[in-house]
């Protein structure tokens, strides 16, 4: 029978053609089968679409009837009607005591026939309605279910045995699965939560769908805004890894589907199978942790929990590092440094396995934080500092696998570090300035790069480099430059010896000083000074020449 | 779990003729499923080497045998091997078994063992030979009954506030925790294998693991302040932990053991050994190691018996414990009583005992009807109402569905009639399996346990069991079993298990009426006969003729 419908039980073999006749030529709206009755034990193995029976008693023996009536008395899931003769009050009360729903006398006359079918009719109608209604309540009953062994609010295995059957399990669930819409925080942001269910509800019934087609029983509900949960009832299997290979199995199955229904992409954990559906809270907790495994392995992803080493006993929640070096480097501009040290940070951290996730954003932001303090220090504009620090507070936790983490880790402490360079670039602008003013000033005493370094306020190494980046030369380059060009003119009054010109622009040594002359200039100083002379001589003599001939 | 586990089918399609050998299919292979054997793989269901067949090629023959085996045929089995088959009759049972018995000169440990690595036998335990195990619930109604009754004696009718010590959380000692759980009171139970207490965790027997001695009395004081039920599973060596607590004049207000005293060899871990070094002494040095095991014994013994003098209810849990101190030279050994003289014979003297059904269909609700049907019919009783409300909040079922409840003559006698008839009219799936356990008063002879001080002093008369079995045979019980050894060890006990099947027909209503009232009459029989006169009063209520 596909549909529901009743049968007709008996061993009156023409009783049961009349009345199949008369079924036939009335087209009645509901199925109908008969039943020669030869064991009663036959009614064990009817098939479940038939919802209504009509019964007649008349041919049965007392262990017969006896056996119908108990029947009658626990199947709560079909209507019975009873056949009978010589019926009287008494009889009538104890088959209404048992819960039948109608009595006919028999034999039947041909307007009992027609009401026969009728009173047929309207019970299966009302067990249609009835059906519906249910339908609905099932699905609460099951989301109820499904919360309170996910959360261990049910303790009693047999409350967890009566909800399960009623609403339709034939296994209590034993295995959880977390499925996780992957970059679902991204996807949704400047949305409303209509938006976000709608995406979540559609992935369910992806689900839902996929479900329908396998031979056991499941529960799904969502836990989180990106998150769902199935509750599996896994059938036995022979050892534990079965159930890993059957489950990894079942969910990268799901996975594809919702991919290719949605285009969504999902990432699925997966609990330990446990037959006492008390610990089904352990194995949601495991699948928890297993799915956010693809903090690792990245979305569209599928993790047991039997596949992350759960040993956290090496794990360092803190990453130790010397911040004051850190510290020190930024605020003096050292962004080379800053650079090594922060690639030396990222290849330890991103080496680490099983972290959490959490755990990972609590050293990202604790370095960003030694970072932020030392740009603040070192002059930059809080306000612009602040600004790149709180995106990456809230940008860390939408972030879903390391390669992301990695790859904005990298992005947030290079915006931090070119606000700490602007703000270098503009002092050391200014520093270079002054230190060429003071340059200008006392070249022709002894000054070293300490002692400039000092007056503006830097170290000498880092005034040493900003120097060079600014003016493109060395400090002691600039120095003899300033020096040689002084010289250059100093040599050209004759009354100067070299000794004394050496001495007039801060060489203490005129040996020295001639290196120094001959390396930026190509010639001695006096082989200057020489040549400079016999040129100004014949440009006397050219001039007195030609003022001559003029005459 | 093995590679590959073994369980029961279920469901309506049989592999076997009929439903008695398809009955007793599924409970040897439910007794060897991994979740409810203790090392299925082994073939071992519990009780250290309680087993189902002796190996895996005789298990693998009884098998076979018993799918082929028709209504009128009836298979031996000689202590695990299936070792012939007879044409008898419908009525006569489908097989009958007998186990690990020995001629009485001969019916000692060492002589056991060398006969068990011959090859020639195999120790049953109890239910284990007679595939009739059903996991911890097999054993926890006596173990919350024997509580009920220290809570009835000694603390008003409640364990709240009090301590419990004990050892074990093998396939029996596990229903202690839950046990004194039931009766509100905090249990400490001493573990010595890490693996047993996890599952025990994960079963919701055991609240807690606790590795530090002075933790677990620390958690026990505060719950028992709080008069808050509380299992506390402390992994550690039994004697030495008992000693421990002495030392630091920690005193329980129960003290017990169930330790695996009874089997010296392979079910005893010695005092201040580690499980993995018992198991290389156990395999290399057979011998020193059960020189420790005897010595260790000796002062396990002592501690229990110090628990004693400085005021705590001690007693014997069965295991023997007492039994091998005595043979070890202890004058005092039985100075602390067994807890079926003391607490479980006044229900023995009822026809009182451990009835059992399986749902061969692996359906729970099965069980669940029946619970309900029995809760309508004996609404007065109230040791059975408590029990079986209790049970079903806390016992999950492993393997098929059974329900344990300690029945009384008349309930018992009602009971294949009832199940019966659900079968019959469909009410229940499938076909039930009824049995029962070893310890009662007439099914077993065990002088240390549950024959202890009979008031006629015949404690050691092993006529009673061997007449209960041959009862059960001539009244058609599907399999009946006779065997030696049980939980107090070679030379011990002699005990019998019966299993009888309703499958809804008529000749099995016949056949259950007939075994589910001997059964227990033999139990009245044999108190009456021993001058107990609850049991005289029984023989008079119920019309049992005993001539004298």
């Amino acid at each position: 029978m596909q549909s529901q419908g009743g049968i007709i039980v008996s061993q009156d073999w023409k009783l049961m053609n009349d009345l199949y006749d008369r079924y036939e030529a009335n087209n009645y709206n509901f199925h109908l089968a008969t039943l020669c009755l030869n064991d009663v034990s036959q009614l064990n193995s009817l098939d479940p679409n038939v919802k209504v029976i009509v019964v007649d008693l008349t041919c049965l023996t007392k262990e017969q009837q006896y056996f119908i009536e108990k029947r009658i008395n626990f199947d709560k899931d079909r209507q019975y009607i009873i056949l009978d003769q010589n019926l009287d009050m008494t009889k009538v009360r104890m088959y209404f005591r048992l819960g039948v729903k109608d009595v006919f006398c028999h034999p039947l006359q041909q307007s009992d026939i027609e009401e026969l079918f009728q009173s047929m009719n309207l019970l299966l109608r009302h067990h249609a309605n009835q059906k519906n209604k249910n339908k609905k309540v099932i699905s609460y009953l099951k989301r109820s279910l499904a919360y309170d062994l996910l959360f261990g609010r049910v303790k009693s295995p047999k409350e967890i045995w009566d909800r399960s059957y009623t609403v339709g399990l034939t296994i209590v669930p034993n295995i959880a699965m977390v499925v996780h819409i992957d970059q679902f925080k991204k996807m949704i942001r400047h949305k409303n939560k209509k938006w976000a269910w709608s995406i979540r509800q559609e992935i369910s019934d992806v689900i839902g769908e996929y479900i329908q087609n396998l031979t056991y029983d499941i529960l799904v509900i969502p836990t989180d805004i990106n998150k769902i949960a199935i509750l599996l009832a896994a059938p036995l299997k022979n050892n534990p890894n079965e159930y890993v290979v059957y489950t990894k199995k079942l969910a990268e199955e799901l996975k594809e589907l919702v991919l290719s229904r949605t285009h969504f992409s999902v990432t699925i954990g997966i609990g330990n199978f446990y037959e006492d559906a008390r610990n089904l809270e352990s194995s949601y907790r495991e699948a928890y942790q297993a799915q956010r495994n693809k903090f690792y392995i990245g979305d569209n992803t599928v993790t047991h929990i039997q596949d992350i080493n759960q040993d956290s006993s090496n794990h360092k929640a803190i990453f130790y590092y010397d911040v004051s070096e850190l510290s020190r480097h930024v605020l003096a501009g050292d962004f080379i440094r800053v650079n090594d040290i922060l690639d030396s940070f990222r290849q330890i951290l991103f080496e680490q396995k099983n972290v959490q996730p959490q755990m990972f954003y609590v050293q990202m932001m604790d370095i960003l934080t030694t970072i932020a303090r030392a740009a603040v220090k070192s002059g930059a504009d809080p306000k612009n500092v602040h600004h790149v620090y709180r995106k990456a507070q809230y940008k860390f936790p939408l972030l879903e696998n390391v390669f992301e983490v990695e790859h904005y880790f990298q992005r947030v402490t290079d915006e931090l570090l070119s606000v700490v360079m602007h703000t270098h670039n503009e002092q050391s602008l200014r520093s270079v300035q002054k230190a060429m003013t003071y340059i200008e000033a006392h070249f022709n005493q002894h000054i070293t790069l300490e002692e400039i370094a000092e007056h503006v306020n830097l170290s000498p190494n880092y005034f040493s480099n900003i120097f060079k980046k600014t003016t493109g030369k060395t400090f002691v380059e600039y120095l003899s430059q300033r020096r040689i060009e002084q010289s250059k003119e100093l040599l050209l009054d004759l009354d100067y010896t070299v000794y004394q010109v050496a001495h007039a622009v801060g060489y203490n040594d005129a040996r020295y000083f001639s290196r120094v002359f001959k390396s930026i200039v190509g010639k001695t100083p006096t082989k200057y000074r020489n040549s400079k002379l016999v040129r100004n001589m014949k440009r006397i003599q050219y001039t007195e020449h030609t003022v001559l001939s003029e005459a | 779990m093995s590679k590959t586990a073994r369980y029961s089918p279920v469901g309506l399609e049989k592999s076997c003729t009929n439903w008695e050998t398809e009955a007793l299919l599924r409970l040897l292979l439910n007794s060897l499923d991994p979740r409810v054997a203790e090392k299925a793989e082994e073939l071992i269901v519990y009780g250290g080497t309680g087993k189902a067949a002796r190996d895996e090629v005789h298990l693998q023959q009884i098998i076979l045998e018993l799918q082929q085996l028709k209504a009128e045929e009836t298979l031996l089995i000689q202590s695990g091997k299936p070792v012939g088959v007879f044409q008898t009759y419908p009525e006569a049972p489908r097989v009958v078994s007998s186990t690990a018995m020995l001629v009485p000169s001969e019916a000692d440990s060492d002589t056991f063992r060398q006969l068990e690595e011959k090859g020639l036998t195999m120790y049953g335990q109890a239910t284990a030979a007679s595939w009739s195990y059903i996991g911890v619930q097999g054993v926890l109604q006596a173990t919350f009954e024997t509580m009920g009754e220290v809570a009835d004696r000694y603390f008003g009718g409640s364990l709240a506030g009090r301590i419990v010590l004990s050892s074990g959380l093998g396939g029996m000692g596990s229903a202690q925790p839950l046990s004194v759980s039931m009766h509100h009171g905090v249990s400490i139970i001493v573990e010595i294998d890490e693996a047993k207490i996890h599952k025990r965790l994960m079963n919701n027997y055991c609240d807690v693991i606790v590795k530090d001695i002075d933790e677990a009395i620390s958690l026990a004081k505060e719950s028992a302040e709080l008069k808050k039920p509380f299992a506390i599973a402390l992994l550690g060596n039994a004697p030495d932990i008992y000693a421990g607590f002495l030392e630091r004049e920690f005193i329980p207000d129960v003290v017990t053991d169930q330790t695996a005293a009874h089997d010296l060899l392979n079910g005893y871990i010695p005092s201040r050994l580690t499980l993995e070094q018992a198991n290389y002494l156990r395999q290399h040095k057979k011998s020193t190691y059960i020189e420790l095991a005897k010595k260790s014994i000796l002062y396990h013994v002592d501690t229990m018996l110090k628990f004693q003098e400085q005021g705590a209810i001690v007693f014997d849990y069965g295991n023997n414990i007492r039994g091998q101190a005595a043979q070890l030279g202890v004058k005092e050994a039985f100075q602390f009583p067994g807890f079926v003289s003391e607490y479980i014979r006044p229900l023995y003297s009822e026809g009182r005992g451990p009835c059992r059904w399986i749902a061969l269909s692996g359906d729970p609700n099965d069980i669940y009807k029946i619970d309900e049907r029995l809760l309508d019919l004996y609404s007065d009783d109230e040791r059975l109402q408590r029990w079986i409300t209790y049970v079903q909040d806390q016992i999950y079922f492993y393997g098929l569905p059974a329900r344990t409840c300690w029945l009384n003559y008349q309930e018992r006698s009602e009971l294949g009639i009832l199940l019966n008839d659900m079968v019959a009219s469909g009410e229940l799936s499938a076909p039930i399996a009824i049995t029962r356990d070893h310890s009662e008063g007439s099914t077993i002879a065990a002088p240390t346990r549950e024959t202890e001080q009979m008031k006629d002093g015949s404690d050691a008369i092993s006529d009673w069991p061997i007449l209960t079995a041959l009862l059960n045979v001539s009244a058609g019980a599907t399999m009946v079993t006779l065997q030696h050894g049980g939980g107090v060890g070679i030379g011990n006990s002699i005990h019998t298990g019966m299993t009888a099947v309703a499958d809804g027909t008529q000749v099995a209503l016949d056949k259950l009426n007939r075994v589910l009232t001997v059964d227990p009459g033999m139990n009245i029989i044999r108190h009456a006969d021993a001058g107990y006169e609850k049991a005289v009063d029984k023989l008079l209520q119920y019309h049992i003729r005993k001539p004298l």
